[in-house]
This record gives structure tokens, sequence and C-alpha cells, in this order.
């Protein structure tokens, strides 16, 4: 392996005395500029790729390393990022990523096409001496002068450092966001739990006062079905906390999501599905993923479990005002409003859950017959105001 | 257009006058479109409103794969694509249309075909709904696929075999990976094993003589024995079945049910 050398010297010293003195010497490739571009959003790859874009680079490489060599990296997420793609075959990936924890870095390797590589490996370092990931340079033949080799690297192993530098202290931010949010999820919850408890608290104590009193049968039955509802409810709770989880584990996009869904209450009731995408792109940008799954997934429970239905469609469709029309839709014997259970949740958790991601939820019956939810999900920062 | 053609003949055999084709092609119940070099409507009949929800006069220079699903709009392409490649005429397309009044999407057959033998263009097109025939199968599907996953998720094994020693397997249902630890491909038409050999060695004649005894006196049978698991352990199984046969009275098959008894003493 091919350590740098402590006494660095300007490159720009070198690229002099190996190009042809007569053409004018490059800029300075402006590295910090993209180190920025990965801070603002840009992903590493596409940093990575411009980086090589750059003319000057372009130039510095030609000139004074070997015009036959390609560049890889490895950052410290083991993610591979290749100046050709079509070079990264999945024999070379392996390659690439066990050489990674090792000391050696050093190897040839011969391609499906029978072509024969030379890799050599150069640690990048962070500013406090971290190792932040490996550069590997493939060439076709070795190199000669490892010295001049190892010392032409210098700037752009320092370049690669700031921008995986940068990238890990997004990855840190990424990691600590997603945390935020699941405590936030959970506290909500634990708040909506709390209330609950607190509430069965009071109403206990109340029992707890006419029970000792006489003659208040009445109003003893009253309080023991209250309290009976909320029980019932923070079960209910509890079961959406679950739910929640798995829905949290999928990691496909709300179309997929959807179609997965489906194929599984397929299988598990003779009612014919039909899903209607007419806006692929658009629902799967949206955020509130997990939100919109759970919804889905609910309507859809209630549609097997309650509507008696023989067809169901979920259409999703672009509607009036910047939003995206999801419906759930079922031509079964619609909802009797009357008949609603008084310790039936399950609409008023989706309209909270709804409410929460900026969203509308309406249940309504279907013309022809059955019930419809419609969920109106906001495009860009289109919002509702709707009491939950 | 050879049924354009064919009912244009038929009117003139009938008729011996020329008949007003403008009305002929809007009585029709299929839609009949012209579809320009930008792929643009240039005309459309009647019927056209039926299943896009827009007047023909509307839909004019509008590009038709705006009135086609978004999901299938890659199918027309390439459908359009083979067509202008291969001198044959090519298979109709099936996709779907979106009608913007009521919402509802209709499954539609179009065929394709060149209005002048030598001009790649315009492309006439006659789009047939064929909605209530997909329904129709998506129905067959469901019910199919419920029996099956029904049958597939009951915790027994059900299955339809021969009337012969080895009790040839012509179906079984996934229950057989429970019961005998073997998967159903494994067992059936004795690919792998017969589920006869897997029947106690001791067990094997009174099967066999209470399942004959049974089919003669034409009553079902019911059945106690043990049987080789996969996992080497010998289990105990109850089996309810009977034979079905033809009109003439011949065995054309055994159906039952076979349940473990293992948490049985």
């Amino acid at each position: 392996m091919f350590g740098l050398t402590s006494g660095f010297k300007s490159p720009y010293l070198f690229k002099k005395r190996a190009c042809d003195s007569t053409k004018p010497v490059s800029k300075e490739p402006d590295f910090s500029r993209l180190a920025l571009d990965v801070l603002t959003g840009v992903s590493f790859e596409q940093a990575f790729l411009e980086m090589l874009s750059d003319p000057a680079l372009q130039f510095y490489f030609r000139s004074t390393i070997n015009p036959f060599c390609q560049l890889f990296i490895v950052n410290n997420q083991l993610k591979l990022t290749a100046q050709k793609h079509d070079m990264l075959s999945e024999e070379l990936r392996t390659v690439l990523l066990s050489q990674y924890s090792e000391h050696e870095h050093d190897f040839a390797f011969q391609d499906n096409a029978g072509k024969r590589y030379v890799f050599y490996g150069f640690p990048v370092w962070s500013e406090q001496k971290q190792l932040l990931g490996n550069v590997f340079v493939a060439c076709f033949k070795p190199v000669s002068d490892c010295e001049q080799f190892t010392f032409a690297f210098k700037p752009f192993l320092v370049a690669v450092g700031k921008i995986l530098e940068v990238q890990a202290v997004k990855h840190q931010q990424l990691e600590r966001a997603i945390e935020n949010e699941r405590k936030e999820f959970a506290a909500d919850l634990h708040d909506t739990v709390a209330q609950v408890l607190s509430y069965l608290n009071f109403k206990t104590s109340s029992l707890k006062n006419l029970c000792e009193a006489k003659g208040n049968h009445l109003r003893l039955k009253n309080n023991i079905q209250d309290i009976h509802q909320q029980v019932i409810y923070a079960n209910r709770l509890t079961r959406e906390l679950i739910g929640s989880s798995r829905v949290q584990l999928s990691c496909h996009p709300i179309s997929k999501a959807i179609q997965l869904i489906v194929d599984e209450y397929e299988s598990l009731s003779g009612i014919v599905f039909e899903i209607d995408n007419r806006c692929q792109p658009e629902v799967d940008s949206l955020g509130s993923a997990n939100e919109i799954i759970y919804v889905v997934r609910e309507s859809i429970t209630n549609l097997v479990r309650h509507s008696h239905a023989s067809h169901a469609r979920i259409l999703v469709r672009k509607s009036a005002h910047n939003t995206v029309l999801l419906r759930i839709e079922d031509n079964g014997i619609g909802i009797d409003k009357t008949a609603k259970r008084r310790d039936s949740f399950g609409l008023k958790i989706m309209q909270e859950r709804m409410h929460k991601a900026g969203a509308l939820l309406e249940v309504e019956p279907r013309q022809g017959g059955g019930t419809q939810v419609s969920i109106f999900l906001p495009l860009q920062q289109t919002s509702f105001s709707v009491n939950p | 257009m050879s049924y354009l053609k064919d009912l244009l003949s038929s009117w003139f055999r009938h008729h011996g006058t020329s008949p007003n084709l403008k009305a002929i092609i809007n009585s029709l119940e299929n839609a009949v479109i012209i579809i320009g070099k930008d792929n643009t409507l240039q005309y459309a009949n009647s019927y056209w409103t039926h299943l896009s929800g827009h007047l023909p006069h509307e839909s004019q220079h509008t590009v038709f794969s705006e009135f086609i699903h978004p999901e299938d709009r890659v199918l027309w392409l390439t459908h359009l694509q083979k067509f202008y490649q291969s001198s044959e005429t090519p298979n109709p397309v099936w996709l779907r249309l979106i009608n913007d009044n009521d919402d509802k999407v209709y499954w539609c057959e179009i065929r394709v075909q060149r209005l002048y033998p030598n001009s790649p263009y315009p492309l006439s097109a006659t789009i047939f709904d064929i909605t209530p025939q997909i329904r129709s199968d998506q129905v067959k599907e469901a019910h199919y696929r419920s029996l099956k996953s029904q049958i597939n998720r009951i915790p027994a094994m059900l299955y339809r075999s021969r009337n012969d020693l080895n009790w040839t397997m012509e179906y079984v249902s996934d229950g057989c990976n429970t019961l005998t630890g073997y998967a159903p491909k494994q067992m059936i038409n004795n690919a792998e094993l017969s589920y006869g050999s897997l029947i106690h060695e001791d067990d094997r004649e009174s099967v066999w003589r209470n399942v004959q005894k049974a089919i003669q006196s034409d009553k079902c049978f019911e059945i106690t024995y043990r049987l080789q698991h996969a996992r080497g352990e010998t289990i105990k199984v109850y089996e309810k079945g009977c034979a079905i046969f033809s009109e003439s009275g011949s065995i054309l098959a055994i159906e039952g049910i076979i349940f473990t008894l293992n948490e049985l003493p």
C-alpha cells in the first residue's frame, strides 16, 4: 500500500514538470465548492462525478498520473462510486468492498472481458485523522514510479476527504432527524394514551364515590359504559402503535406499497381489486408516506371486513387545488351511520393521521352504492385547515 | 377496416343505393377514430364520447395518448412502433381509456390499420369496449384465487387421488407440507414419492381394505392410520373421503381430507 508522503510539495510544480510547457497551466480545480454542494443537497455521487468532469482536473490527471486509469471511491457507509458506472460489475464491487477493511489495498483484478487491472488503494483521512474512506485507482498496467503516483494524488485525496467529511456530517444530521421524528411520534402517542388514562383515573374515582352512595344505579351504569369505551380506545391506540411499527418497516414508494397491500388482501378475500393510479410520480413524491400507507391499509381492512363488496377500486389522480386524490371505493352495503358503534375509533384515528399530514379525509356513500374514502393529499406546500 | 367494409357491402346488397356513410359510422357501438402523423385525433365517431367523455369535435387535434391511462401509454407507443415495423397486421392491443366525465376507465381493444394502403399516415382505428369481459374475467380470477388460498390455508391436506395401491395423487393442497413434510409437487403423480409409501407398513393393507369396502357399499370412509413424516417420526392421521364415480359407475378418483392426530394419545 502506498502511504502519503509527509513532505507535501505543490502539485502544480510537478504538473509543470510533467506537462508540455507550451500549454497553458489550468486553473486549480475548485474542490471546496463541491464540498459545499454536498452540504446543500447534491449527492455524493453527483459531486464526485462533477469533480471528475472538471476540465482542470481532467487535464491534471491526463498529464501527471496515468492516461489509462479509472477511479473508484468507497466511503464510510460502504457505498461505492465509480467514474464510469459500467465498470462496476458485481464481482468488482464485491472485491472492492472486501478490500475496504483490509490493510493491503494493492491487488490485481481481471474482469469478465478478460481485461486486467491493477488496483491501488489510497486511504482518505479527515482533519481529525479519522479514516473516511478509500480511493481505488484502476490502471491497465502497473505504475513504475510509485512515489510520483502518490504525490500526484495528494490534492485529489484532500478534496475527496472534504467531500466525505461533509457527507459524514450530513449522514449524522439525517440520523438525528429520523431519531427526532421517532421520538416525536412516540411522544404524541404517549400523550394521547396519557390523556385517556388520566380520564380513566378521574372516572374511576367518580365511580368509586358513586358506589358509596345509594340509588344512583343509572348514573353508575353510564359511567361504567364510558370507562369501557375509553379502555377500548386505549387498546386500539396500542394496536395502532404496533401496526405503525410494521408500516414503518416498509421502504417502498407509496404506489408500490399500495400494490403490495392489495396483493395481500386479494389473497385473503374474494373481492376484485382494481388499482387505477394515474399519477404515480406525484404520489410517490408525497411526504408522510407512512401516514398515507397506514390509512390505505386501514381503509382496505375495513372494506374487506365490513363492506360485503364484490369490487373495490383504489383511484389515484390529480385533483383541484394542487392536490392528489387517493380514493378507496367499493360497491358494498355502504355505511349505516345510525348503526355506528360508539366504541369504534378507526375513522377518528384515520382523520387525525391525515390532519397531521396536512391532508383531508372524507368518508361518504358512493354514487351507485357502497362507500368511498377520499383522501386529498397536498402537493408542495398546499395543506388543508380542518378540525380533527 | 374490414369490419366497416363488410358492413357497407351488406348495406349495398340490401338497399342498392349509397347510404349516408356518416350516419352508419355514428350508429356503431364501437368507436372509430382517425389518427394523424403527429398522433393527434383527426376524426372520431359518436361512440367516442361514450368512452372518453369528450365530444368528437372537442377531441380533434388532441394527442390520442392523452386519453389513454398513463400506465398504458408505453404499451400504446410500443404497439404503434411494432405496427410500423411489421408488414403484417398486428394483433389488437388491450388498454385503458380514461373517461373524464364519470372518472371511470374503460378497457378497450384497439385495432389499428392504415387508412390508405400506400401511405403510413393517417391511421384508422376501431375501439371496442371490452370492460364487461375484463370485469367478468376478474371476477372469475378473484373467485378462483379466493378458493385456492382458502383451501391452502386449511390446516389439513385436501386431495384427489387415483384408486391404486400407491394412492397416486392428482391434487394435494398446501396442507401437504405440514402433514407429511413434503411439498405437493413432490407427491403429485408420484413425482418423487407416493403417498402410499408414507403409510406405515403395518397399516397399508387395512387402509386399502377399508377404503375399498366403503367404495363398494357407496359410502364415505373414515379411517385412522400411521404416516411416516419427512422428519422421520411416525404420526397418527385421520382421513375422511369418498369415491367419485362416472355415470357408468366406474371409479374416477378418490377425494378426501386428512388431518393429523398427533396431539391425541
